[in-house]
């Protein structure tokens, strides 16, 4: 982590389409803002950049509505999938980890993972990170 | 202090109407660099969000807003005058 700049750091814990499209707004949006932001992928977060499942995120049943209903609105406000929105937080340097806890929990290896993943990092390098001064550490 | 903005000549114009939260933030954010420093960048977004959120993204990143307008359409679009500041 560079000096000097505020820094969003973002918990996403949740395998739901609506539990991860907020991280991913939230964090894009706080590059466009001159921040630095990273988002820590964690349990059923991880679905997202587990090659074999990110295509098959729902919405959850809270949100009440199907993922087609939400695919078709979503495009309507001209928001990209899951998968391109992950690209594109990459693309605008939004830092991607991987919980490697959760990589042991479902048998993953490195090469399960989608090519964005900046590293793989557990607790403690989250606690560091979580615990500079000008970090803003949210959980969703 | 809001200038009239029928004397400011943008230079880029970016069509965001359509778009939801975050996207005219992020796509604002990438058009004002392809104005010069001095130049203006319009910005078309029907997001209701989108006057609190560039505030901010103006706040934040020190671009300014130099002129704003609600056009009386439906839906209803929001016009903004950027000035790229650095």
């Amino acid at each position: 982590m560079s000096e000097g700049k505020s820094r969003l750091l973002i918990v996403a814990s949740r395998g739901t389409a609506d539990g991860l499209y907020p991280a991913l707004i939230l964090a894009t949006t706080a590059v466009s803002q001159g921040k630095e932001a990273y988002i820590y992928f964690t349990f059923g977060g991880m679905k997202l950049l587990t090659k074999q499942m990110a295509e098959t995120i729902k919405p959850s049943v809270d949100l009440g509505l199907s993922k087609e209903e939400l695919e078709q609105l979503l495009a309507k406000g001209g928001m990209p999938s899951l998968v391109d929105m992950l690209k594109m937080a990459k693309e605008s340097g939004v830092k991607i980890y991987a919980c490697s806890p959760t990589m042991n929990l479902f048998g993953l290896k490195q090469d399960d993972l989608v090519d964005v993943v900046d590293e793989v990092i557990g607790a403690s390098a989250f606690l560091q990170m979580a615990s500079d001064p000008k970090t803003l550490a949210i959980f969703i | 202090m809001k200038m009239k903005m029928e004397s400011i000549k943008p230079a880029l114009t970016l069509d965001a109407r359509g778009d939801m939260c975050p996207m005219p933030v992020m796509k604002t954010n990438k058009a004002i660099q392809q104005v010069e420093v001095g130049q203006i960048l319009e910005v078309l977004a029907t997001d209701p969000a989108s006057k609190p959120d560039l505030e901010a993204w103006s706040k934040m990143t020190g671009h300014k807003i130099i002129a704003f307008q609600e056009e009386d359409t439906s839906p209803k679009v929001y016009k903004f005058y950027i000035q790229r500041t650095k």
